[in-house]
């Protein structure tokens, strides 16, 4: 089960570089609109989907803002998402741990992975917490101060995100992992 | 009493020009357990940022009579307000026998002293779960262990009773003075502090103003008021 598990997450993960460095913006859409569809079939739910929806919304209009074109880098953004988040599940962590020797050289990249997955969980709260509290502020997003509203919703998920990296990456250094 | 942690005119400002900490000045020696006591913004966890060395400052620390250094800094145990910042592997044995690795203890008593940690914290029963699992009650106990498992000389714990019910304040508690490291705590829950300190110094507005027995702190309303503790 470990090794199918592991194979499996693996196997997402190549198919996700192959997809985000040759795919067109078709082969993105397509791909997007499968995994999306997998996902809110497993979960049942939709609301999962917003944040990073309007993540990539936000990067196609500061594109568009500076180039006047959109390229296909929100797409590879939410491709990326969609397929990561499984594979992230998907992986036998406490096995893949368990069964490289904590001194060898494998060990690091295992240590940068868990970083990722915490990093990627840190990102999913605060994104989750934040678009609570700005439904419960603004119930008509579309009527006065609700762009404002998002505006700052915005700001205050990218400060709380930083300010949990900081106390991570300070809570790591005084457990000795940054030498 | 040999001294543990000791600040000499610590001073910090975040902007440069207003000082968030002036003039600190403290002594703890070992065995001591201190309680940090002030108001919301008193300069509390920040002087904690100050002494452990994450924050640039003036002013001289010294952690256990010499010159904060790595060597020095690895006989301190730190317990954030928020655990889930500590705890990031997935299972709590894992997030314990890390460290350990880190300082090239073998696999076998790695294991062993993180299962005592889990044990001596009321956790051994959830050693396979992640620190996400587990209620925050939990997750502080499991916080404290993983620095438990390093035998600190000093553990230093910011807000540990944030957001906590009164069940999980008490295993703290009860937990806390089962501990033979020096201790410094930084709150201002009164109720909890007289269960696990012996004084209490008094922070407001970035100066140390007190420093008395808890029970002499308890019965002083007035001051205890002036720093917006009641």
């Amino acid at each position: 089960m470990t090794v199918a598990r592991s194979t499996l997450s693996i196997l997402i993960l190549c198919g996700l570089v192959v997809l985000v460095v040759h795919g067109n913006v078709v082969v993105l859409a397509v791909a997007a609109t499968c995994a999306a569809s997998i996902e809110v079939a497993l979960r049942r739910t939709i609301h999962w989907l917003f944040p990073i929806l309007l993540f990539c919304a936000v990067l196609a209009f500061l594109e568009w803002i500076d180039h006047r074109t959109v390229s296909a880098l929100p797409l590879k953004a939410l491709v990326s998402y969609l397929a990561i988040a499984p594979a992230l599940r998907i992986m036998p962590w406490v096995a893949i741990v368990r069964s490289v020797p904590p001194r060898s050289r494998s060990f690091p990249p295992v240590l940068f992975l868990l970083f990722i997955r915490h990093f990627t969980l840190i990102l999913r709260d605060e994104a989750m917490r934040s678009l609570t509290a700005y439904r419960l502020a603004v119930p008509h997003p579309f009527r006065s101060c609700g762009i404002r509203a998002l505006a700052y919703s915005l700001g205050s998920f990218f400060r709380r995100c930083l300010l949990r990296a900081e106390r991570f990456y300070a809570a790591q250094l005084l457990r000795g992992l940054a030498e | 009493m040999s001294p543990v942690l000791e600040l000499d005119n610590v001073s910090f400002s975040f902007d440069g020009k207003t000082d968030v900490l002036s003039d600190i000045s403290l002594r703890i020696d070992q065995g001591e357990m201190v309680g940090l006591v002030g108001g919301n913004g008193a300069g509390k966890s920040t002087l904690l940022w100050c002494a452990l060395g994450l924050l640039h400052h003036r002013g001289t620390v010294r952690l256990f009579g010499q010159k904060r250094n790595a060597e020095s800094s690895h006989r301190v145990g730190v317990v954030f307000q928020n655990p889930e910042d500590q705890l990031f592997m997935p299972t709590l044995l894992e997030d314990l026998t890390l460290p350990l690795f880190n300082r090239g203890i073998a696999r076998e008593e790695a294991v062993a002293r993180a299962d005592a940690a889990l044990q001596q914290a009321g956790l051994a029963s959830l050693s396979n779960k992640s620190a996400r699992q587990l209620s925050l009650g939990q997750r502080k106990r499991a916080a404290i262990a993983a620095e438990l498992v390093c035998s600190p000389d000093l553990l230093i714990l910011d807000e540990p009773t944030a957001e906590l019910d009164g069940r999980a304040r008490r295993e703290l508690a009860a937990l806390l003075q089962s501990l033979p490291a020096t201790t410094l705590i930084a709150s201002h829950d009164l109720e909890f502090l007289a269960q696990t300190v012996e004084c209490v110094m008094a922070l407001e507005n970035g100066k140390l103003r007190k420093s008395v027995g808890i029970l002499q702190f308890i019965d002083d309303t007035e001051l205890q008021k002036q720093l917006y503790l009641r």
